[in-house]
């Protein structure tokens, strides 16, 4: 069943339609049967009248009765009087009852009636196809409303359905339109029985959520948060502990990487958390993506001469700054570019190229950090954006990193109502990250609009 | 003439819209069973509608020329032909109705499901729909005195379209086995009745010898009663067949019944899934 309503509507005027048409059938069936029975009286009240006639008066002979009857006095084998239209010879038999016959080019009713009190026999004749359209004609009259009345009663059922369904439809839009970080119960206004434990059920699934990812949220920002304080001790112990002793060697070295991957990883825990649609609540202001992405590249700048790599920035609308304005939160776009160049990066052997390119496609402003280096598999692009994924080629086990970067570029580009795609760069190979921002728009869960609230 | 419209457009529309039900209710099962929309609804039926409907529209212009070919015989020979070519498309159905529950059987035998479908609904509406034509035509010339007949045509479609909608809704509203064990059994009756249709023109025809009459159970049940009509259209009852129409029948039957779906719908389509 795709739609409830098409279901209910449909099966209804089913039902109706198919038991008001057969009951429609039965029914002229047996007004017709009535109809019939009607008719024959009639005739036997004409041939009770026709005996009474005085067989002696002339006029008799041309007299008419209408098209459709017929009538004949016999008496002794003998023809007394008959209609104009009556043949000569008998039109029954002389048995009384009635019975059908065949006469001026039509079929006739016919009924033979027996006199006793005169000695005579009357015989009427009624035209079957025109008492047939008569009785047809008046039966047809109660048929008809059943008829027409079908496709009012379609709209009505139509209109009935939706109007019944519209709690439902109700509820699905306040669900739909409920932003990720609200958490509040549904308030349905109106108590409807069967919808009542629905909501009752959501209210409960919502508060049950609602404390599991408070308990989450603190248990991860304050690990997270901990953890920072004994780093940044064993960071300034580690400092001190080599200019104590001669420390220089392989040990020390791994010792202290070991340590910045650590700082690295709650660093970036904490980020992908501030950043996840439920902890969200930054005031978005105009941020210009040319300028953010200068200030970025600037501040990488010496990770990049580390490997000896070019970095370029390239802007299609330089002259136009406006138009590369869009409408965010700039801490929050300041880590996906960081993260998206520390991505490029690192899987951009010495001496490689990275190019961070600007451009306008109808509203939308784009922002894409290409490369020439290992590159991603067509069937890894959508998995790479899972938290705590790398993928397993040989280069990445080397390449040191948490997996959490591009979590966290997907979660700010979710935010921003921006999508993010992967393709091969413009290198030849290598990566191309292309996030598309709708235009000095939020289309964002819980990021409040600054301009209206000064407004 | 009431009534006479009521059983003609009944019996024409009951038979299309019965074989459009069964063959809807027999894709749902497929999208159902294989959990994936494989055989869209739509485009097919709409096809097969359209395409139905224009060729009934070409029979019925050259209807004199068709009755007139193969000596005055022209009209039951190509209804017969137009019913052994859907009781065969049937029979092929069943045969090629997939038996695992696997996507990939179901697309490799996805396009000959959809040619059968196709042509099985289009010959449908082909026969019916050429006949109603005809008589639509017929109602046209006779002005104020044909709106009885109008009357009678309005509540045969209605009841034959209302008994199909309801028929696609009761087998789709049973569980996944028994909705394919009452899709099959419906399947196998119509290719018997559509055997047993084809072999009574080729009666009519001369083409064929007259057999005797296998029984008269028109005392008990009429087929030009509503209820006559439904039988006729749902198992292809009727009150007089002929011994070669009754062997017709039980070999189209029989045909749907060997094949590997009601293997399928007899036994549970888990113990089929785990042969895989």
């Amino acid at each position: 069943m795709k739609s409830i309503r098409l279901f209910l509507a449909t099966s209804i005027v089913s039902l109706l339609t198919l038991f008001n048409f057969v009951a429609a059938v039965q029914g002229y069936q047996s007004s017709m049967r009535e109809a019939d029975a009607l008719f024959d009286n009639q005739m036997l009240d004409l041939a009770l009248l026709v005996s009474n006639l005085d067989v002696s008066d002339e006029r008799l002979r041309s007299m008419q009765l209408g098209e459709d009857l017929a009538f004949q006095i016999w008496q002794n084998d003998k023809l007394l009087a008959a209609s104009a239209n009556a043949p000569v010879q008998a039109l029954h038999q002389f048995s009384e009852g009635y019975d059908y016959a065949n006469f001026s080019s039509y079929r006739w009713r016919t009924l033979a009636k027996y006199d006793r009190s005169h000695e005579k026999w009357v015989f009427i004749a009624e035209r079957t196809d025109l008492r047939f359209v008569l009785a047809e004609n008046v039966v047809l009259q109660s048929v008809a409303p059943l008829l027409l009345g079908i496709p009012l009663v379609g709209i009505l059922v139509w209109f009935f359905v939706s109007k019944g369904l519209a709690p439902l439809q109700k509820l699905s839009f306040a669900l739909k339109s409920k932003p990720a970080n609200d958490l509040l119960p549904i308030d349905f206004g109106d108590s409807i029985l069967e919808l009542d434990q629905v909501i009752a059920s959501i209210n409960g699934f919502v508060a049950r959520l609602e404390s599991a990812m408070n308990r989450e949220k603190s248990f991860s920002a304050d690990a997270a948060h901990e953890l920072r304080t004994p780093i940044s001790a064993l960071k300034i112990q580690l400092h001190n502990f080599a200019g104590t002793v001669d420390a220089k060697g392989d040990a020390y070295n791994e010792l202290q990487q070991g340590i910045d991957r650590m700082q690295h990883l709650i660093e970036q825990l904490l980020a992908l958390y501030r950043s996840s649609p439920d902890q969200f609540d930054a005031k978005g202001k105009s941020v210009n993506l040319l300028d953010l992405a200068q200030d970025v590249v600037a501040r990488l700048y010496p990770e990049f001469e580390k490997k000896d790599q070019q970095i370029s920035l390239e802007s299609e609308v330089e002259r136009e700054k406006e138009a590369l304005t869009i409408h965010g939160e700039f801490f929050a776009l300041e880590t996906l570019l960081t993260n998206l160049l520390v991505n490029a990066s690192r899987y951009t052997p010495n001496g490689g190229q990275i190019l961070v390119a600007l451009s306008r496609k109808h509203d939308n402003v784009i922002l894409s950090v290409e490369d020439d280096g290992v590159g991603i598999a067509p069937d890894d692009r959508e998995r790479i954006f899972d938290r705590f994924t790398r993928l397993s080629g040989n280069q990445e086990v080397t390449v040191p990193g948490c997996g959490l970067g591009l979590a966290i570029v997907r979660h700010v580009a979710d935010l921003h109502g921006a999508s993010v795609k992967v393709s091969s760069s413009r290198f030849g190979h290598g990566t191309a990250f292309i996030v598309e921002f709708p235009s000095e728009k939020i289309v964002n869960h819980g990021m409040r609009d600054e301009r209206v609230g000064d407004a | 003439m009431f009534l006479n419209a009521v059983v003609l457009v009944l019996q024409e529309i009951l038979e299309a819209a019965l074989i459009l039900s069964l063959l809807l209710a027999f894709v749902r099962y497929l999208n159902l069973a294989s959990g994936e929309r494989v055989l869209s609804r739509r485009n097919w039926v709409v096809t097969s509608i359209i395409a139905g409907v224009f060729l009934a529209w070409i029979f019925s212009n050259n209807f004199s020329r068709i009755s007139n070919s193969f000596d005055y015989v022209g009209l039951e020979i190509t209804n017969a032909s137009i019913h052994s070519a859907s009781c065969f498309l049937l029979v092929l159905f069943a045969w090629l109705f997939p038996v695992k529950r696997s996507v990939a059987h179901l697309n490799h035998r996805s396009l000959g499901l959809i040619f059968c479908m196709v042509v099985v609904v289009t010959l449908a509406i082909l026969r019916e729909g050429s006949e109603i034509m005809q008589f639509g035509g017929g109602i046209l010339g006779q002005g104020q005195a044909g709106l009885p007949i109008f009357y009678g045509g309005v509540v045969g479609a209605g009841i034959g379209v209302s008994t199909g909608v309801l028929l696609y809704y009761a087998l789709t509203g049973l569980s996944i086995e028994n909705s394919l064990k009452a899709c099959v059994l419906l399947l196998s009756l119509t290719a018997g009745n559509m055997a047993s249709q084809a072999i009574l023109l080729l009666n009519q025809a001369d083409w064929l010898p007259f057999t005797p009459t296998a029984w008269d159970s028109s005392g008990l049940l009429s087929e030009s009663s509503v209820l006559g009509q439904l039988a006729y259209a749902l198992i292809g009852y009727e009150a007089t067949p002929s011994i070669m129409q009754v062997s017709a029948y039980l070999l189209g039957l029989f045909f749907v019944i060997i094949s590997p779906i009601s293997r399928l719908a007899w036994s549970t389509w888990h113990d089929e899934a785990s042969q895989i």
